[in-house]
């Protein structure tokens, strides 16, 4: 099919072309307890195409979907209707990344031969319910200065859900958990952690109304948080004057631990990794913020031209250096460990973040307890200059960094 | 002017039955549906533009068959033609899932037993969206930008958009034969205004069947969502604690939708999942409570003839003055749970699984006017413009996220702004303590909704005012 999309756009009246195609499959598994619902699988073919028209000082864009069922008739109707879209487009001009001079290989492996063993750990823990995903994709892209690179991608998504019984009645967690390999111990410790969070969340206390109380973030939490800086470095952020951020500023003057952020292509059991960009651009690790200084950019290609930077690319896989202090050390005052929000939410724009506290800890200075409900609501501007972080390194799929960070003097909700 | 189905898949239909005549040669329920859906996002920004196909397009079909145990799906978008050797492909796949499931514990299905119905239906759009050319939808988004643009020098962006989408699908079985093509439109605007380093944004939407005419709408968006945008510079954080409240629309239908919608979906009864269950024909709210969900509960972006999985949309009435009386399932859950199926299987695209989905999910309207529920408050917010919220249908914990709240002291709105606020606590004390329903009744269809964190739906939500209290963050 990429050979007719690409006779066809050779043939058009373009000033540049882009296909991006995924070869899609799946295995689909879907568990009530520990006994399989349903099973499903797919095999697909999505191909994305954009063309590009330079006119005046613009260079307009119109990305396309194209179907594997469309005859050559369709495929040119739908190229000539994005290229007039595309004069309507008023996006400054830019160049389109070109090829580099190194290869990456990448390994296809036989991924569909997890399902026995995911199923296996799965049936072996009392969950409420799972789903598994197995999927793997083919990915072929090229442009029209000659980018013409292809790669495969593994990732497992499993969606799994507990029931805990106690003083609260019956209460549910919830764990979204990604990885690109099966790793027998690490998938039953993930789920025997999401088993024992209901269980502690059964037993939990209501959440009390605090104020001037050290919080401490754990879980998925941490990730969301350091999104905002990651946000804050994207090229296409910056160009549109969402950030203001520049290289060299110091965006945490701090009495706790600066941050330092570092982009990577690949990490080992990410579903993230990937040697190219939606561009076709070669990735390389890149330091964003180092001891809370900015070092560079991220982002596509499109906008480090009008930065005058090189590209860089979009990279997903977060690396945040530790900090100096354990955990121990953070717990040593009373504080509020929160693990477990609904939907913990940090606002790439205005920096507030927080959410409904699902699960935490709260340590009166003699007793720890579990507590649920309530909710934490912050702002960055008024934590990060005493931000610390642990010295204890957690992986969640597409990010490796502090276990847990300490908010100083903070605000509950509670009841 | 009448939606036409896709030719795509009026052309397609023959080898879709050939391939259903098959099948039911080995398999007691074959079914297969086939979506092809089209549209185009049209947005202009201060520094850009674009103009692509939705992110919705999708063409392709999922095949349904009873498997011996329970059923089994398979997604695809190629149709070779050697027909037979596609048969033998998709019972390859099928019986890769059937080796697992005959070695470990499952649960096992009846087979469906359809009745005999050949249906169609064919949405109206009121103004043709091929009244204005690409160049000319582009030009309207760009002359509301250029001209807003100017009105602040505290604005950094304004982003207008306009989206339309033209979805055709067509569900075949031995017995079942439907149709259905619906445009759905929706414009946003969207204004970033930044004081020294404080940066906040204010949005507003609007959605529904039909055309161009939502493009019309967004023009007059801009100069509200503008002050909206300035008003929250001046926004301080709110002091956590209990409030009376009063949700507008947009957050009485967030409130419909995460707070109760999620948990009255049946297939979390299959799974033991949804507290509801328990609290059927038993009071859930105050006895001012309506609530609904359904494609024909309302007529927005969710209102279809067929759900994903051949079943007639309904309209289900979920609370009746404040009693709980049904929840909404897909076809598999109703199956199991040996209800009838109302309608509500719903698919993120023809390549995933179908659940148990909200369509257009309302409180209705009571008596009560505005004012006299501002006056009846001595101290508490006008919450408005929903942002989000997260479902929690085990444990009926709320949350819902307002980007605004109006403090209301002595009956009277002081003119002080709060932002964001984080609405949490249980959610029969806040359907409880709903003590004044609104005259009025507005919907939304402009979101989406996931089920969890994943499989993302075409929603609309909405209501009236409601006065309650709840504790804000």
């Amino acid at each position: 099919m990429l050979k007719r999309i690409q006779t066809i756009l050779d043939g058009a009246s373009l000033d540049g072309w882009h296909i991006h195609s995924s070869e899609l499959s799946s295995q689909e598994l879907f568990f009530v307890q520990d006994a399989i619902d349903m099973t499903r699988s797919k095999n697909v073919h999505k191909v994305n195409v954009t063309v590009y028209k330079n006119f005046n000082t613009f260079k307009g864009s119109s990305t396309i979907k194209l179907e594997p069922t469309m005859t050559d008739e369709e495929i040119k109707s739908a190229v000539d209707e994005a290229a007039y879209a595309a004069t309507f487009v008023k996006n400054d001009y830019y160049t389109l990344p070109k090829p580099s001079d190194k290869t990456i290989k990448t390994t296809n492996i036989d991924t569909m031969k997890w399902a026995p063993d995911f199923t296996g750990v799965i049936q072996k823990h009392d969950l409420n319910s799972s789903e598994l995903f197995i999927n793997n994709a083919n990915v072929h892209i090229l442009n029209s200065e000659g980018i013409d690179v292809t790669y495969h991608k593994d990732d497992v998504y499993v969606e799994a859900i507990s029931s805990g019984k106690g003083i609260n009645g019956e209460v549910e967690s919830y764990k979204e958990i990604k990885c690109a390999s099966f790793d027998n111990d690490s998938f039953d410790h993930t789920l025997t952690h999401v088993i024992q969070s209901s269980i502690d969340k059964a037993d939990a206390s209501k959440t009390p109304s605090l104020e001037n109380i050290n919080v401490i973030l754990s879980g998925v939490a941490v990730e969301r948080f350091f999104n905002y800086y990651v946000s804050r470095t994207s090229v296409k952020a910056i160009y549109q004057n969402i950030s203001t951020y520049k290289i060299g500023d110091k965006i945490n003057e701090t009495k706790g631990d600066p941050v330092t952020i570092t982009l990577h292509p690949t990490m080992e059991g990410s579903t993230e990794s990937v040697p190219y960009d939606e561009d076709g651009v070669l990735l390389k690790t890149t330091k964003v913020i180092e001891d809370g200084v900015v070092k560079s950019f991220w982002g596509p290609s499109r906008f480090s031209y009008y930065l005058n930077e090189s590209p860089v690319g979009i990279m997903r896989n977060i690396a945040v250096d530790a900090g100096k202090s354990t955990i121990e050390e953070m717990k040593k005052e009373p504080y509020i460990e929160l693990v477990e929000f609904s939907d913990f939410a940090m606002d790439a724009l205005t920096g507030h973040f927080g959410g409904e506290v699902r699960l935490g800890y709260y340590y009166d200075g003699q007793t720890t307890t579990p507590i649920t409900t309530g909710a934490f609501t912050s702002q960055l501007s008024a934590v990060e200059n005493d931000l610390l972080l642990s010295k204890e390194i957690t992986q969640q799929n597409c990010f490796v960094g502090p276990t847990s960070l300490l908010l100083k003097n903070q605000k509950i909700s509670g009841e | 002017m009448k939606v036409n189905l896709s030719s795509y898949l009026a052309q397609t239909k023959d080898v879709l039955k050939a391939l259903i005549t098959e099948l039911d040669k080995d398999f007691s329920y074959v079914s297969v549906l086939g979506v092809d859906t089209k549209g185009k996002t049209h947005q202009v920004t201060h520094t850009g533009a674009s103009l692509n196909d939705s992110s919705w397009n999708e063409r392709g079909f999922v095949i349904r068959v009873h498997n011996t145990i329970n059923y089994f799906e398979y997604s695809f978008n190629m149709i070779p033609d050697d027909l037979a050797a596609f048969v033998s492909t998709i019972k390859e796949e099928l019986n890769k899932g059937l080796r697992l499931l005959s070695e470990r514990k499952h649960n096992s299905y009846e087979v469906l037993q359809d009745t005999s119905v050949t249906d169609s239906f064919f949405g109206e759009v009121k103004v043709d969206l091929n009244e204005l050319s690409s160049e000319e939808k582009m030009n309207t988004l760009e002359a509301i930008v250029k001209s807003n643009m100017s009105s602040s020098d505290k604005l950094i962006d304004i982003r207008a958009s306009f989206e339309h989408v033209t979805v055709s699908k067509v569900f075949l079985s031995k017995d079942k034969d439907l149709e259905q093509a619906y445009t759905w439109s929706q414009g946003t605007c969207v204004a970033i205004v930044r004081d020294d380093n404080d940066t906040k944004f204010y949005y507003d939407a609007t959605a529904g069947l039909g055309g161009l005419e939502y493009l019309d709408k967004v023009k007059s968006l801009a100069p509200e969502v503008i002050e909206g945008a300035i008003l929250l510079l001046e926004a301080e954080l709110i002091k956590p604690g209990m409030y009376d409240i009063i949700c507008a629309p947009d957050v009485s239908g967030l409130v419909a939708h995460e707070a109760f919608g999620h948990g009255v979906e049946m297939d979390m009864f299959v799974k033991n999942r949804a507290k509801s269950m328990e609290y059927l024909n038993k009071p859930v709210a105050s006895k001012h409570v309506n609530m609904h969900d359904g494609a024909k509960a309302a007529t927005c972006v969710s209102s279809y003839l067929f759900d994903d999985e051949g079943t007639l949309g309904t309209d289900t009435r979920i609370i009746k003055s404040g009693i709980l009386e049904n929840g909404i399932s897909d076809v598999l859950s109703a199956l199991k749970l040996n209800t009838t199926p109302t309608g509500n299987g719903k698919r993120e695209s023809f390549e995933r699984k179908a659940y148990a989905r909200m369509t257009n999910t309302i409180f209705k309207s009571g008596t009560d006017k505005l004012e006299d529920m501002i006056k009846a408050i001595k101290s508490g917010y006008l919450l408005e413009a929903a942002l989000g919220g997260m479902e929690d249908p085990k444990n009926w914990g709320i949350q819902c996220e307002a980007l605004i709240g109006r403090e209301i002291i002595d009956g009277k709105l002081t003119g002080k702004i709060v932002s964001p606020v984080l609405l949490t606590g249980y959610v029969p004390d806040l359907l409880s303590n709903i003590d004044m329903v609104s005259e009025d009744f507005k919907l939304f269809g402009s979101g989406a909704c996931g089920k969890g964190h994943k499989e993302w739906v075409k929603t609309a939500d909405g209501g009236p005012y409601l006065k309650t209290k709840g504790r804000l963050g």
